[in-house]
C-alpha cells in the first residue's frame, strides 16, 4: 500500500511536476514571443524611424535642390536679359550708323546721278545751238574749203 | 583713153545722164535730145559707142557725203581734185546730208573716213567731258 501510495504520489509529483513544467515552459514562451514582440516592435520602430529620417533628408536635399536650381534660374535669366539688351543696344547702334551711312550713299548716288544729267543736258544744247550756228555762218567758200580740207584729211590717213 | 568721155562725167549723175544718152545714140533715136558737148564727144567714138558706155559703167567710184548743195563751179573744183589723185576714170557721187555741218564723210574703195564739223565737234566735245571727269 505503501508503495502504491508512494507511487501514487510520486505519479501525482511527476504529474504536477509536468503540469507545472508544462505551465512554465508555456509562460516561458510567452514571455519570449513578447519579449521577441517587443523586439521586433523596437526594430520596427527604429526602422521607421530611420525610414521617415531619411524620407526627410531626402525631402531636405529636393528642396535644396529645387531652391538651388531656382536660384540659379532666376541668376541665368537676369544674366541673359542684361546680354539680351546690350545685343539690342548694340544692334541698333549698328542700324542706325548702316542705315545712315546707307541713306548718305543714296543721296550721293542721286546727286552725282542729276549732276551727269544737269551736264548731259548741257552739252547737248550747247551741241545744238553750236550745231545750228556753224551750219547758218559757213557760207558755200567755207563749205568747200571744208570739204576740199576733209578730202585731204583722208588722203594722209590713206583713206584715199 | 576715153579722157575726153571722162571729161563729160564729173558726178554718177552725170554718169547717168551719159549713159542714157550713148542709149540714145546706139539706138540712133532722138537725137535730138543729146547735149551738144556729148554729141561732138561722142561723135569720135561712134563705132564703138558700146564699148565707150562699157567703160563709162565702169568708171570708179568715190562716195562724197556733204552737208550742203554745192554749185557746179564747186562740183568741178572737187571733182578735179579728186580726179588728180585718184585718176581720171572716177566719178563722184554726192550725197546731201545736212547734220554733218560742214566737211565730208569719205567712201572710196571700202574704206571710209569721217571728216565731217559734227564728228570734230563731237571729238572735242567727248575729249572736255573726259577732262570734267578726270579733273
Amino acid at each position: 500500500m505503501d508503495y502504491q501510495l508512494i507511487s501514487l504520489i510520486a505519479t501525482g509529483t511527476a504529474i504536477v511536476g509536468v503540469v507545472a513544467g508544462y505551465l512554465d515552459l508555456g509562460r516561458r514562451k510567452s514571455q519570449e514571443q513578447q519579449e521577441a514582440e517587443k523586439v521586433l516592435r523596437q526594430a520596427q520602430d527604429k526602422a521607421e524611424h530611420v525610414l521617415r529620417q531619411a524620407q526627410d533628408k531626402a525631402l531636405e536635399i529636393l528642396e535644396k535642390a529645387r531652391l538651388d536650381t531656382e536660384a540659379r534660374s532666376e541668376k541665368l535669366e537676369v544674366r541673359l536679359d542684361r546680354a539680351e539688351e546690350k545685343e539690342i543696344t548694340d544692334f541698333r547702334k549698328a542700324l542706325g550708323q548702316t542705315t545712315t551711312a546707307l541713306v548718305q550713299a543714296q543721296i550721293e548716288g542721286y546727286k552725282v546721278k542729276k549732276m551727269q544729267e544737269v551736264d548731259a543736258r548741257a552739252q547737248e544744247m550747247v551741241q545744238q545751238v553750236t550745231r545750228a550756228v556753224l551750219g547758218k555762218a559757213l557760207d558755200t567758200a567755207k563749205h568747200i574749203a571744208l570739204i576740199k580740207g576733209a578730202l585731204e584729211e583722208a588722203k594722209s590717213a590713206h583713206v584715199l | 583713153m576715153y579722157s575726153d568721155v571722162y571729161e563729160l562725167v564729173l558726178t554718177s549723175g552725170d554718169r547717168e545722164l551719159l549713159l542714157e544718152e550713148i542709149d540714145v545714140l546706139i539706138n540712133s533715136l532722138y537725137k535730138t535730145e543729146v547735149r551738144s558737148r556729148v554729141a561732138e564727144v561722142l561723135g569720135k567714138y561712134k563705132d564703138k559707142l558700146a564699148v565707150v558706155r562699157q567703160a563709162v559703167s565702169r568708171m570708179r567710184e568715190i562716195k562724197l557725203e556733204v552737208a550742203r548743195e554745192l554749185p557746179q563751179k564747186a562740183v568741178e573744183d572737187i571733182c578735179a581734185w579728186v580726179r588728180k589723185y585718184l585718176g581720171e576714170d572716177v566719178v563722184v557721187d554726192f550725197i546731201l546730208k545736212p547734220e554733218l555741218i560742214g566737211g565730208a564723210t569719205v567712201y572710196w574703195e571700202g574704206r571710209y573716213g569721217d571728216y565731217s564739223l559734227r564728228k570734230k565737234l563731237d571729238n572735242f566735245q567727248f575729249s572736255n567731258t573726259n577732262l570734267q571727269i578726270n579733273s
